[in-house]
């Protein structure tokens, strides 16, 4: 109530002060009497003998008196423009500000954001106030920090144009805009805060927040109740399982959650419980413990429920654990002794292989993607074709130098060795164990940081040669190759010129060992000579703030830079993967967040408000027709006191008064009621299979879209084992469209301009298996446009949308399409008119969607031709007629919407006898 | 139910055409019948013959009998001489008059039935239990003189609904009565005395007998009302306006008490009876009180 009452507002408050003569209606209505009630009687003359005795003045009954006082203070409050919700604004000429948080943060209760953002934009076209709008998160490719008006049209539509990004937010905006802001004459600024701090400082955001307060005046927008999602921080890989670590901000109330596990088609993999170690506790860690081969299906983790992009981790190649085969005696050798290269080997391994063990022919026929070698001398010739092969078809061999391969002349090096080997640490050598020196720049080690501690005593040396330094990926602090490597066909070797154990060295038990058999691991999945040369990695995929796959051509990206491990603007970019399909590199929230903290406003000198879900309302209509109501209600009462309860009915002003106070019950029309997915609508859609309309806002044609769709449905139920349901609305910019296996889309010349988040929209539908069936309806008025349906109102408006979708070509129906025989055998597709032509989307080199067009495109209004009334009767008339092209016009409808059921089921060729034996052929 | 019997508005009474009435005629009758099949009239003692037009009876000739009233036809089929009688025409006459002033109209309920209305029925049912006793009965100011049987019985409702006998004024000036008649006047009687004074006076030059039916409307016996209210003539400027309407009860009951006293002394004077009925009631009350006062034997 009291939420209620601080919303509620008045646009002209001095009206109010009208409540003052409140009394004084009071006192003239009391010293007026009500009119009286009038009496036809036939006994007059009795009456006129007493006329004039009594005359004393009746009072008017206090509830009438109190009726008609309500009556006055509503007009009053109603003229005074109440509405609830109403932002309140200082002036009305001074420009506004709207700095927008929208990033992964704020996507969290983007609801809320959105309709407060709607109702202030509302407000401000209302107000025709100058807006500029800056977004904390979108790339900012607006160098010189210069503020751009927003056009009032993009303003009534600003919540479809500002969008949670999975990039971070950069607070330091408030300062960059600062020299553009004061260019402005006492700004209103607006900042739609996500209540958090993730990079730089606080401190500094507060004063460059005090600083722009200064120049005008500053509201900040934020929840009532700060909840920041779980993030997960970092996935890492250990010996045991997977570890994801996972941060909320403080004080966060306990709420249980789930870490998803998702394979790449959104199978969750597995769950866990996240536990929080009490409300203290910022961070927690999950544990995932998954079979190797499970593993290697992850993709992505994600915390349920959460709707953040801070709350998904991408995996890429990196994450993936390789099958790496480690060469042994037998299949069934026992655990290594710690003296053995095979011990070392596997436990630098570990972390992040699957190891498998066999001999080398064994190991190449099960075809892991690495085979780690240990000391070996020259292989038997058939082996070593075998390997070649193996390697050339891109599989990566790991060998280890030891006195076999330094006394053995053997093949598969990635570098002709010398004969023996180098002794720098004998009892006859005056040199002292080299230390390794830094990593080569080509190298995929580059970034590992060498330990000083790593001494080499011993190594097989190469033959130096021009190439030598190309193939070398670290070396001794005196050049000397240390290990090298060289492709073969798509595969490699990499030769370490030490021993796999401590005998010549201990690389083998230092951590950078295992870093490097990490990097090693990465080969394959991405080498940075494979990405562009200038080392950027453009965008593959990438999320929005909700964690959500956007549509990348609709999004201005940019390339990220993998190569700079410095970068500290890592949350710039947008979350998703980078790259190639073949080589991606995923870009999370987590990793690139300081810390995650609130902000603490209540150092900010500025008024603070609270995001309000509630739209702003105009309480003046309501109020006017509650006032008209009363008067009517007065006047009902005044008929019934004069007449008397008989004449009610029969009196032609009471019935007039009935019709007006009918009447005006539908002046104030009821809220949309399309509205938003309610859950009754989405229950609607899901529990039966339904048909579904695109609403165009012609009601003629809508209500016939509905009686179409209706009687398909009933000759789908009739016929067919589809158990069409009622059809459904669809408002293009409110409903889900996913539940619907076809919709009818019937296009009208002046069909609003779809807007970006529709297309979008569309394009998921239709990526994931619906069908549109678009109808220009206008077969009969094509002939004058040359027979083209294309060059018609209709057409030209169908062509401006078809061409932001992502669909494929299309191509008139062909004789052996599915349609033509997905239910019946037909070669003609007649609607209300018989002779347009259909087209579909072009099958035949796309791949998946099971070769169902998603795209059908004709003219010739089969929703009249399917049209029924309430009776079951047909609505329209068909052109040119005939009860035949209705059924013609049913068959059709039936083929569409099995063929979008069945997909190209039919376009089997074991259905062909059968067809044409009923062909007759 | 009928439009008659309940419309309000006198002007448009006086356009209701002859179509409407017979339209409403069933109505009226159903009642009236309904009426009289209720109502058991006793023996009747007018089965006899004498001088009349209609056949009687047939009977053995007598010496007595003239020669002439020999019905040969008769005769001829039988050894018997037959004389033919005709039934005994009653010299004597009932003759009705129904109010139709714009104030017989009213009733202060829609369950309640108006005066007019009820008023008709009654004459009717008086009409029908008269034609089957086989009495000679007239509607005052039909050009026909009375009469019995089906045929009069017809002529009696056309007169009754037709006929602009309207209110006493015009029945004063164009009443025509025979002597020796039974005359039934139903009316609201609610007419300055003076002009009711008048009225009677020439009654009591015809030297009939008869009978005042004086039919109101429970709203007029018993006033009802309360509150502010404009008091309105049914018909014409007349209004009295009273703040507390129900302060006036009194005062009006003793108004109405004294007029139905005149009325009643007046109908004493007159030699004639007078009955009161209360729409509200049924109407089976009055119509035996109006066939037994009609039934008592004149002189």
């Amino acid at each position: 109530m009291t939420a209620f009452l601080t919303s509620l507002t008045f646009a002209t408050p001095w009206i109010l002060s009208a409540l003052l003569i409140l009394p004084a209606i009071w006192w003239l209505l009391r010293l007026m009497p009500p009119a009286p009630k009038k009496v036809r009687f036939p006994a007059i003359q009795f009456l006129l003998q007493i006329a004039g005795k009594e005359e004393s003045r009746a009072k008017m009954p206090l509830w009438l008196l109190l009726l008609r006082l309500m009556i006055a203070a509503l007009v009053i409050v109603a003229l005074a423009g109440p509405s609830l919700n109403r932002t309140e604004l200082t002036g009305t000429d001074r420009p506004i500000v709207l700095f927008i948080d929208n990033d992964w943060l704020s996507a969290g209760n983007w609801d809320i954001k959105e309709a407060t953002l709607n109702r202030m934009a509302k407000e401000f076209y209302a107000q025709d106030r100058l807006v500029y709008i800056v977004t904390t998160a979108h790339p900012q490719n607006n160098s010189d920090y210069s503020l751009k008006a927003v056009s009032p049209d993009s303003l009534s539509a600003i919540s479809r144009q500002v969008h949670p990004l999975s990039q971070g937010v950069d607070h330091r905006v408030f300062e960059q805009y600062y020299p553009a802001l004061s260019r402005l004459q006492s700004p209103e600024i607006f900042w739609f805060t996500n209540g958090y701090t993730t990079t730089g400082s606080e401190t500094a955001l507060i004063d460059a927040l005090e600083k722009i307060a200064d120049l005008g005046s500053l509201t900040i927008y934020r929840d009532k109740e700060l909840i920041g999602p779980p993030i997960i921080r970092s996935v890492s890989n250990s010996g045991g399982g997977i570890t994801v670590e996972i941060t909320r901000p403080a004080n966060s109330p306990a709420r249980p959650s789930m870490l998803l596990a998702r394979s790449e088609s959104g199978k969750i993999l597995e769950k866990m419980p996240v536990v929080f170690d009490g409300i203290t506790s910022q961070s927690t860690s999950v544990t995932f413990k998954l079979p190797n081969e499970i593993r290697n299906d992850l993709s992505r983790f994600e915390i349920q429920n959460s709707k953040s992009a801070g709350s998904v981790f991408l995996l890429d190649d990196r994450w993936k654990r390789r099958t790496i085969g480690l060469v042994t005696n037998s299949a069934e050798e026992d655990t290594p002794s710690l003296l053995e290269e095979n011990y070392y080997l596997e436990n630098a391994l570990l972390p992040f292989y699957d190891i498998k063990k066999n001999t080398l022919s064994q190991l190449i026929e099960e075809d892991p993607a690495l085979i780690a070698m240990r000391d070996t001398a020259a292989l038997p010739a058939k082996q070593s074709s075998m390997l070649e092969k193996w390697i050339s078809d891109g599989g990566i061999l790991i060998r280890f130098a030891g006195p076999k391969l330094a006394n053995a002349r053997s093949g598969l090096l990635p570098v002709p060795l010398r004969a023996g080997n180098r002794n720098l640490d004998g009892a006859m050598s005056w040199g002292k164990p080299a230390k390794l020196g830094k990593m080569p720049e080509n190298s995929p080690f580059s970034h590992l940081t060498v330990d000083p501690d790593i001494t080499v005593s011993k190594q097989v040396l190469a033959n130096p040669s021009p190439e030598l330094s190309q193939k070398t990926w670290a070396q001794l602090a005196d050049g000397t190759p240390l290990v090298t490597a060289d492709d073969r066909g798509r595969g490699k070797i990499i030769l370490f010129h030490t021993t796999a154990k401590m005998a010549w060295s201990d690389l083998a038990i230092s951590g950078l060992f295992v870093e490097m058999l990490r990097e090693i691991s990465f080969l394959g999945s991405f080498s940075p000579s494979q990405s562009a040369s200038d080392g950027l990695l453009a965008p593959l995929a990438l999320l929005d703030g909700f964690g959500r796959p956007i549509d990348l051509a609709s999004q201005q990206s940019l390339s990220l830079s993998y190569l700079d491990p410095q970068a500290t603007d890592r949350g710039l970019y947008a979350s998703g993967y980078y790259g190639s399909p073949q080589n991606r590199i995923a870009n999370n929230v987590g990793p690139n967040i300081d810390r995650y903290e609130p902000i603490n406003l209540t150092k900010v000198t500025a008024t603070t408000r609270f995001y309000e879900e509630g739209k702003s309302l105009s309480l003046m209509a309501p109020l006017l027709s509650a006032a008209l109501g009363l008067i009517l209600i007065d006047s009902l009462i005044m008929i019934f006191l004069l007449n008397g309860s008989r004449l009610l009915i029969r009196s032609a002003s009471t019935k007039a008064v009935i019709i007006t106070f009918i009447a005006s019950l539908s002046v104030f029309p009821a809220s949309d009621s399309y509205a938003k997915d309610d859950l009754d609508r989405l229950l609607q859609a899901t529990l039966e299979t339904r048909l579904a309309y695109i609403v165009t806002g012609d009601t003629q044609i809508d209500e016939m879209s509905k009686a179409g769709l209706t009687g398909l449905s009933k000759q789908l139920r009739r016929r067919t084992a589809i158990e069409a349901a009622q059809p459904l609305p669809i408002k293009l910019e409110q409903n889900e469209l996913i539940f619907f296996p076809m919709i009818y889309w019937p296009i009208t010349a002046d069909f609003e301009p779809v807007s970006d988040q529709a297309i979008e929209k569309i394009n998921h539908y239709l990526k994931i298996g619906g069908t549109i069936l678009f109808d220009t309806r206008n077969q009969l008025a094509a002939g004058v446009s040359n027979g083209n349906f294309t060059r018609t109102p209709e057409g030209m408006r169908l062509r401006s949308l078809l061409s932001r979708l992502d669909i494929q070509r299309l191509t008139q129906v062909p004789t052996d399409h599915v349609l033509t025989r997905s239910f019946y055998l037909m070669q003609s597709f007649p609607g209300r008119y018989h002779d347009g032509e259909l087209w579909v989307e072009n099958t035949l080199n796309a791949a998946g969607n099971d070769g169902v067009a998603s795209i059908v495109v004709g003219s010739n209004d089969w929703a009249a031709a399917w049209a029924i009334n309430f009776e079951g009767r047909p609505v329209a008339a068909m052109v040119p007629g005939g009860e035949r092209q209705r059924e013609m016009a049913f068959r059709f409808g039936i083929n569409l919407v099995m063929y979008t059921l069945a997909g190209n089921y039919k376009a089997d060729q074991v259905h062909i006898p059968a067809i044409l034996e009923r062909l007759g052929q | 139910m009928t439009d008659l019997g309940l419309r309000k508005n006198s002007h448009r009474l006086e356009r209701v055409d002859a179509e409407m009435l017979s339209s409403s005629l069933p109505a009226l009758m159903l009642q009236a019948e309904k009426l009289v099949n209720g109502f058991d009239p006793g023996t009747h003692g007018r089965r006899k013959s004498g001088v009349g037009e209609d056949f009687w009876q047939f009977k053995s000739y007598e010496q007595s009998d003239p020669s002439s009233s020999i019905d040969w036809r008769q005769s001829a089929k039988r050894d018997q001489l037959f004389i033919r009688q005709n039934e005994l025409e009653t010299p004597e006459s009932v003759w009705f008059w129904c109010d139709n002033s714009p104030g017989m109209a009213f009733s202060s309920k829609n369950a309640i039935p108006s005066k007019l209305f009820q008023s008709r029925v009654l004459t009717l049912a008086t009409a029908l239990l008269l034609m089957k006793g086989s009495e000679n009965f007239a509607y005052i100011g039909g050009l026909q003189k009375a009469s019995q049987g089906p045929v009069s019985f017809e002529r009696f409702t056309e007169n009754l609904l037709r006929l602009d006998s309207k209110d006493l004024a015009t029945l004063t000036t164009g009443l025509r009565l025979p002597k020796k008649a039974r005359v039934v006047l139903v009316s609201d009687f609610l007419y300055p005395q003076e002009q009711l004074q008048k009225f009677f006076n020439i009654l009591q030059q015809t030297e009939n007998r008869g009978l005042l039916v004086q039919i109101n409307d429970p709203a007029e016996i018993g006033f009802p009302f309360k509150g502010r209210i404009l008091f309105k003539g049914m018909n014409g400027p007349l209004s009295a306006l009273f703040g507390r309407s129900e302060n006036i009860r009194d005062e009006y009951l003793e108004k109405f008490q004294a007029h139905q006293n005149f009325l009643k002394q007046a109908a004493r004077k007159l030699q004639w009876d007078y009955l009161g009925h209360n729409t509200e009631n049924p109407m089976s009350e009055p119509l035996s009180s109006i066939f037994f006062s009609l039934q008592r034997k004149t002189k």
